[in-house]
């Protein structure tokens, strides 16, 4: 099936890691803009390197229509893959950005990962398909560290 | 409590004619007229026997209650009520109420309870010496403080399976971080989905991964100092969960889905949801059991797995709360519970809500209810989902009524009964009467044969011996003397029943009495598969919380069928079912006609012996779309015999859960697999399987961390949650650490 839209984003993680211990967790923001669209569905793929980067829990986001953590499908998580969607009925969508979900993630090592975000689908509640631009964040006001 | 109430108690056979009144600390009392056995008693003062009365609420008193103040009620559609009389009951030394709001004696609740017994005309005369009343209130009791404070459990049912949300309410009551440990049990056949850690307002899914891995995930996240669960699965039916960085005075939940298939009798659907694990033997020498030790002795039983449990005169604030939406698409009758008291609301024909009463929360034993749908009405018999380019779909399928009218075969008759200590008192005085049945209903060509086993097995004569009325009499007698008390060396058990000479002429079927607490089930059913030859094995469980993974898989090992036998409830419709199927020669070698289907993985890999009135559900992929029918065919005697099951043929009801129901399925093949084989070499096969259909197994685990936020401080101090012993389970006989 012909992808309508692919974003990609390249997340770099922070350089303050390297001062920290051989195995880290960390959270890692995955933000949508649609622009005027409201966002009612989406599906992204977000890449990593499985021998580094392990997902150890899928949260929600902080607008009230994706706040439930989304579902993930774990087929492709060995390989250094996880598929991610959600989808909402509330009236109220989000437009332009929002933060869609977070990724706990446990990393080794001292080197900075890289984790990819791909678009595969993206719609609005009419099931319109629409463009989205993704990306991923470190996760903003860390606490404890 | 309701002031009008129909109770349905178990009574001692030495009170039977006596009249019971059940009081309780909220000041009422109740009094229970017109005792009346409901079966004859089987076993001296153990003989536990199933009657009803109608009550009438008074004042509570601890002193004698005026015998004219008892104004007897007739209600109807009053609530259920189990009494359990416990202790030294002809004496009525301890005389007190545990009942389905109880407080268990091994503490888990303030006993709220009284019960009195007063003498009538006819009474027997254990009672002569007891005057007309006696009345003992519990001592007080001390609470433990503990990091559960509450389940609650929401259930929706949807033709043959249930989808459970399950949420674990965990609190700090300390003044220092913990991690929280706690044994809990699930139904034996529930595909665990899905898992979230919940922290105030947010919510983190779990991920499912191998097993190993995830427990480094969770205790790197522990020792760095980040909030994380984990959950494991030790059997089908026990699950670990553990929860780390609570801080002091802080909460987190953790909830989990899960889908099962009913069990289903007939017309008569059945919901269980188990509450506690009840203490388990291990053999000597055994590391991978399932250890039974006291609250304050942790970690000394030795076992990779081991549950606390409450010592006598303690109680923890723990309880539960259960809603159950049933919709069925047909009109529902007598949605009843064995167990525990609802409050049912009709919310239409087809649909029906039960909630589980306030007063009726304490975790201490199975929470049942049953239910049937009409007769002659067409039932949903297939139940799909569409996944991509591959479906799965769960298939009912059901002998004609017709074949009951097969003759029956000579039987010969193994019974047995499991004497330890776990099954001393009420469970052993259900399984006497059980078997007592039993044994009334052989016909003149069976022969029998009784063992019982606890440490060691010995057995009522060498052979089995002929059902003549002298012979039966005689084995009536030799239960009456059985005692429980020591192990559970079931494997001895197992050993006398299928170890000795067949006798050709007759079909064997050993008829196993336990409540399975035992903790080396893979051994127990690897013995089974290596000596089974042509018995067949029907297992009967008997108490409040038994082991369901263990009776069902020996009836699947041993092509028969499982009974469970609560203690709240006569065991003759259960024994009644099980000669229904025994005395009928079931469909043997069934085989399923696809008709061209594109099928595969379908599951039981085996299609088990068949008995009317007992559906065998049948779980499979498949491309393209069902048949309107499907051909069944199995030997009959030596004659096969086919018959058509509806599929469908695209009208078929889509169900979620069904995946879920197709993969736990899967798992449970090879898990069985590994049984035969005694070995671990489909490990990767169902580790695969586990996360790529996110359905948990021994070898994979859910895991969550929240890695916003780091706490202060080391980890804490673990803090494991401790159960009450399983009500009618006696906390002397079988709790180590004591």
């Amino acid at each position: 099936m012909r992808r309508l839209l692919t974003c990609m984003s390249v997340f770099v993680v922070a350089a303050t890691w390297a001062a920290d211990p051989e195995v880290r967790f960390v959270a890692v923001d995955l933000w949508s803009d649609s622009g005027d669209r409201p966002l009612a569905a989406y599906q992204v793929d977000i890449r990593y390197d499985a021998r580094r980067v392990r997902v150890v829990g899928v949260e929600g986001g902080d607008h009230a229509a994706f706040v439930d953590p989304p579902h993930y499908d774990p087929k492709g998580m060995a390989g250094g893959r996880i598929t991610l969607a959600a989808f909402s009925a509330v009236r109220d969508l989000p437009t332009g950005k929002a933060r869609l979900a977070r990724l706990h993630l446990q990393v080794e090592g001292k080197a900075v990962p890289e984790l990819n975000v791909e678009l595969v689908t993206a719609g609005t509640a009419t099931g319109s398909r629409i463009e989205v631009d993704l990306s991923l964040e470190p996760m903003k006001g860390e606490r404890g560290k | 409590m309701s002031k009008r109430s129909q109770v349905v108690c178990m009574v001692a056979s030495g009170i039977v004619g006596a009249v019971l009144v059940v009081g309780c600390q909220s000041r009422q009392a109740f009094l229970v007229r017109d005792v009346q056995p409901a079966l004859e008693p089987t076993a001296e003062s153990e003989g536990w026997v199933s009657t009803g009365g109608t009550v009438n609420c008074v004042p509570a008193s601890a002193g004698p209650l005026p015998a004219e103040s008892y104004q007897p009620s007739l209600p109807s559609g009053g609530i259920r009520l189990g009494v359990p009389v416990l202790g030294d009951v002809p004496h009525l030394g301890r005389l007190f109420g545990t009942g389905s709001r109880a407080r268990g004696t091994s503490g888990a609740q303030r006993p709220d309870e009284v019960l009195v017994v007063e003498k009538r005309e006819g009474g027997t005369s254990e009672l002569e010496d007891t005057a007309h009343m006696t009345a003992k209130i519990g001592d007080e009791e001390k609470e433990v403080p503990l990091p559960l404070k509450h389940t609650d459990v929401k259930a929706q049912i949807s033709a043959f399976v249930a989808t459970v949300d399950v949420t674990q309410q965990y609190h700090n009551p300390f003044a220092e971080k913990i991690e929280a440990v706690y044994v809990f049990p699930l139904p034996e056949n529930a595909a665990v989905t899905d898992f979230i850690m919940v922290i105030g307002e947010r919510r983190i899914r779990g991920i499912i991964r191998e097993r190993e891995e995830a427990q480094r995930i969770y205790q790197e996240a522990r020792r760095q100092g980040y909030r994380a669960s984990l959950l494991t699965q030790e059997r089908p039916n026990i699950f670990t969960q553990r929860v780390a960085n609570i801080e002091p005075g802080h909460d987190i939940d953790v909830q989990l889905t899960y889908f099962h298939t009913l069990h289903q009798v007939g017309s008569e659907y059945e919901f269980v949801f188990p509450t506690v694990v009840g203490p388990r033997f291990n053999p000597p020498g055994s590391t991978d059991g399932v250890g039974a030790v006291a609250h304050g002795a942790d970690g000394t039983s030795g076992q990779s797995t081991e549950v606390t449990y409450l010592k006598p005169g303690t109680f923890s604030s723990h309880d539960l709360s259960l809603t159950v939406d049933i919709e069925a698409g047909m009109p529902i009758h007598d949605v009843r519970s064995p167990t525990h008291v609802f409050a049912a609301s009709e919310l239409s024909p087809t649909q029906t809500r039960l909630v589980l009463a306030p007063n009726d929360r304490i975790p201490n034993r199975d929470i049942v209810i049953r239910y049937r749908l009409a007769e002659n009405e067409p039932k949903g018999t297939v139940l799909t989902h569409a996944d991509g380019e591959e479906n799965t779909f769960a298939l009912l399928i059901e002998p004609p009524k017709s074949e009951k009218k097969l003759p029956r075969a000579p039987r010969e008759m193994v019974f047995v009964v499991d004497c330890s200590g776990s099954m001393n008192g009420w469970p052993l005085a259900k399984a006497k009467e059980a078997m007592v049945r039993c044994l009334k209903s052989l016909g003149k060509d069976d022969t029998f044969q009784i063992i019982r086993f606890s440490s060691n097995a010995s057995k009522l004569g060498a052979d089995p011996v002929p059902a003549t009325a002298e012979n039966v009499r005689r084995g009536v007698r030799y239960l009456k003397h059985l005692k429980g008390g020591g192990g559970t060396m079931m494997i001895e058990g197992i050993k006398a029943a299928l170890d000795f000479a067949h006798d050709p002429r007759r079909v064997r079927i050993v008829s196993f009495m336990t409540d399975g607490f035992i903790g080396n089930e893979s051994e127990i059913l690897g013995a089974i598969q290596e000596r089974l030859g042509s018995s067949r094995i029907f297992s009967f469980g008997v108490g409040s919380s038994v082991n369901r993974y263990l009776l069902t898989s020996m009836a699947r090992f041993g092509q028969g069928e499982a009974e469970i036998i609560t203690l709240d409830e006569s065991p003759s419709r259960a024994v009644d079912r099980f000669y229904a199927k025994a005395a009928r020669p079931a469909l043997r070698d069934v085989r399923i006609h696809w008709g061209g289907m594109d099928v595969r993985d379908v599951y039981p890999r085996r299609i088990p012996h068949l008995y009317v009135g007992k559906p065998v559900v049948v779980v499979g992929r498949y491309r393209g779309r069902l048949p309107e029918r499907i051909e069944v065919s199995g030997m009959l005697g030596d004659r096969r015999v086919s018959f058509a099951v509806a599929a469908g043929g695209g009208r078929e009801q889509n169900h979620p859960g069904i995946a879920g129901v197709w993969a736990r399925r899967k798992l449970q093949a090879l898990a069985d697999e590994e049984i035969v084989m005694g070995s671990n070499e489909l490990r990767s096969v169902m580790i695969k399987t586990s996360v790529e259909s996110s359905v948990l197994c021994g070898y994979t685990a859910f895991v969550a961390v929240d890695s916003t936020e780091r706490t202060a401080g080391d980890h804490g101090t673990t803090v494991k949650v401790p159960v009450p012993v399983p009500h009618g389970v006696r906390y002397e006989t079988t709790v180590q650490g004591r």
